[in-house]
């Protein structure tokens, strides 16, 4: 109780509620403009995190979290253009509602309720849940940590949405930049190329504003030069729900929330996956299954509550085992980890208040989300419109002052200019970014636990395979490598 | 045309050469397992190596798929890629004089080459848009988070 109330006050104190308020509000205008994305906006706003003192700097990136996620249903319905890759499920109904029916305003109100809903859910989930897995996580030893490691490593083939064999490869360059600088286990310095730069490692930041939010910005020079104009009519009608339209959504939203919730406790899963799933199983249990495409409000409900509902499911490997799902919270496991908080769970024994602040955060941020989605929704729609010559510059100052304001370095402005230009051509060439980042997060654990294990067991490798919960997790991450493999043989031996 | 099945044989290459690097420099390190566990080298060695059979699975698996991966297209080369390689330029451009005309000069003509660079054109536009954004950058970080930004080299 005392952990509570100590999470309560760090939660009221006026600098950190005004940075989650802000925080939320920065994410649904990076979520509704297309082409910026959830893992910018948050690779953006990291450095501003150190400013914050305690979990401050966490709940401004958990509102953006939230706000990004259900920002791109804005655009997604008015533009049939989808600020996020979770909401393009949304556009199947929501523009025809938007525009065919001519109800943009009752898209828009279900869209909120419904991510509104779902981010509350997936809260009370990982409320409920994480402190129950962190419990068995605390049986744990160094054998079990690598094997769970290793598993947090396989989502990469989930991550790779290109090539299973590079998005390998980039994990692979991501642990190799995770051994360079001091070893921790003998403290041999490696791979510095004689400079005092390197010592203290890859510095992790500005390779991830370089490879998430510089990248992004080539990328979106790329695309300017095919489409140059938003268009779209913007008339709003109302947009709180109608009764009627609850009581018809209601179960929806429901099973919605809960898959969208157990989705996201995959790790390499996210919501776009999760908005499909809800989307389709909606449509095949509805009684309207036939106004499907034609803006039938269980389609927005069903695919806006399933995107949302990842926000919370996504927390529960993190904060209890120190694994990240995709980009966006491997990116808020590095905020945790540059604030002193190593997730996993002895964090729910050390630094319990800070935990139920990221829960009662995660949950305010979902319900200012709503708010602000019902009574600002005519300023977010502005931001929709505002072009995007007049944004990417200032973007690309953001990503300069950011990267520099981390450690005053220039050679990590440098960093990162090389990573983002890097970053771009390895995405043309079907290499997963996601994959290096996690790389990078999880080679310090998997090397020193690695080497800690071997120590345990005077070097036999037996002991890998001998404890019951490491040779699972070990089967775990057999599985997930070899699944997309798996599932290419047996598509090709049914057709 | 650039198509996915000569990138991959590139970057299998590219990857394959890299992972034998590791492992060489990797290999300066001891690498006996002792009572500590296994030497600094090991593990580095242990990637490089894991590098080197996932670039040449890599290469094998374009070989066998060189057909439908050939007809894949890679854009690297088309006029909206030139216009990514001039940004790139333009941030190494930055990045050099950064460190010469101090941040905020840099940044004004930063800013203002790439609204160019997206083909806007209106004068006024262009010098508010990067005033506006200087005076945000300045009033957030170096009023409210007191960061130093970098000053010119001749009023250092």
């Amino acid at each position: 109780m005392a952990d509570i109330l100590l999470a309560l006050e760090m939660i009221a104190d006026p600098v950190n509620f005004l940075g989650l308020v802000f925080g939320v509000a920065v994410g649904i205008a990076f979520g509704c403009m297309p082409g910026l994305s959830v893992n910018m906006g948050l690779a953006l706003l990291f450095p501003l995190t150190f400013s914050f003192k305690g979990v401050g700097g966490i709940l401004m990136l958990l509102g953006i979290y939230c706000g990004a996620i259900y920002g791109g249903s804005i655009s997604a319905i008015l533009l049939k253009t989808p600020g996020t890759p979770a909401s393009v499920a949304t556009t199947l109904d929501g523009y025809p509602m938007a525009t065919v029916l001519k109800q943009p305003g009752r898209a828009l109100g279900l869209s909120t309720m419904a991510s509104t809903f779902g981010g509350i859910f997936s809260t009370v989930c990982l409320i409920i849940l994480a402190p129950q897995l962190a419990k068995v996580a605390l049986q744990f030893s160094k054998p079990e940590y690598f094997a769970l490691a290793i598993f947090g490593l396989s989502i990469i083939t989930s991550v790779s949405s290109g090539s299973v064999i590079k998005g390998l490869m980039g994990g692979v360059i991501g642990l190799f930049l995770a051994t360079v600088g001091i070893d921790a286990m003998s403290g041999a310095v490696r791979f510095t190329l004689d400079t005092t730069y390197l010592l203290g490692g890859v510095s992790f930041i500005p390779v991830l504003i370089g490879v998430f939010a510089f990248a992004q910005v080539l990328g979106s020079i790329e695309d300017y030069y095919h489409h140059k104009a938003n268009d779209g009519e913007l008339a709003i009608d109302r947009v709180i729900p109608s009764w009627s339209d609850m009581k018809r959504v209601f179960v929806t939203l429901l099973r919605s929330s809960f898959i969208g919730t157990f989705i996201g406790c995959v790790p390499g899963t996210g919501g776009d996956i999760a908005s499909f799933v809800s989307y389709d199983q909606a449509k095949r249990w509805s009684k309207h299954r036939d106004n499907f495409g034609n803006g039938e409000p269980e389609g927005i409900v069903a695919s806006e509550s399933g995107n949302n509902a990842v926000s919370g499911g996504a927390f529960i490997p993190v904060l209890t085992l120190g694994i990240p799902g995709d980009g966006a919270t491997a990116i808020m496991m590095g905020a945790l980890m540059v604030q002193g908080l190593r997730p996993g769970p002895l964090l729910f024994v050390e630094k319990a208040p800070d935990v139920y602040a990221i829960f009662i955060g995660l949950f305010l941020a979902n319900i200012i989300m709503g708010v602000m989605g019902f009574s600002l929704i005519k300023l977010f729609i502005k931001v929709v419109k505002v072009p995007i010559h007049f944004l990417l510059p200032i973007i690309t100052m953001m990503t300069f002052v950011g990267t520099y304001s981390y450690n005053n370095s220039l050679n990590d402005v440098y960093l990162m200019v090389a990573s983002g230009c890097l970053g771009y051509v390895l995405n043309k060439l079907g290499f997963s970014m996601s994959a290096v980042i996690i790389g990078i997060i999880l080679g310090g654990m998997v090397e020193q636990n690695f080497v800690g294990s071997l120590i345990m067991s005077d070097g036999s490798f037996a002991v890998f395979f001998t404890r019951p919960l490491c040779l699972f997790f070990l089967a775990a991450a057999a599985l997930s490598l070899c699944g997309p493999l798996l599932a290419k043989v047996w598509g090709k031996k049914k057709a | 045309m650039l198509n996915m099945a000569l990138c991959n044989y590139i970057v299998s290459i590219l990857g394959g050469a890299i992972g034998a690097c590791i492992m060489l420099a990797a290999s300066s390190f001891p690498m006996d397992f002792t009572e500590n566990g296994p030497g600094p080298g090991f593990w580095p060695f242990a990637l490089g190596l894991a590098l080197l059979a996932a670039a040449l699975v890599l290469f094998v698996t374009t070989f066998c798929e060189r057909e439908i991966l050939g007809k894949t297209e890679v854009r690297l080369v088309a006029a909206a890629n030139k216009r990514v390689y001039i940004m790139m330029g333009l941030a190494v451009a930055f990045c050099l004089l950064i460190s010469l005309l101090g941040f905020y000069v840099a940044a004004f003509f930063l800013i203002i080459a790439v609204m160019r660079l997206m083909d806007y054109r209106k004068k006024k536009g262009l010098i508010i848009t990067a005033c506006a954004a200087l005076l945000f950058i300045y009033a957030v970080f170096r009023l409210l988070l007191h960061t130093q930004l970098p000053g010119p080299v001749f009023l250092e």
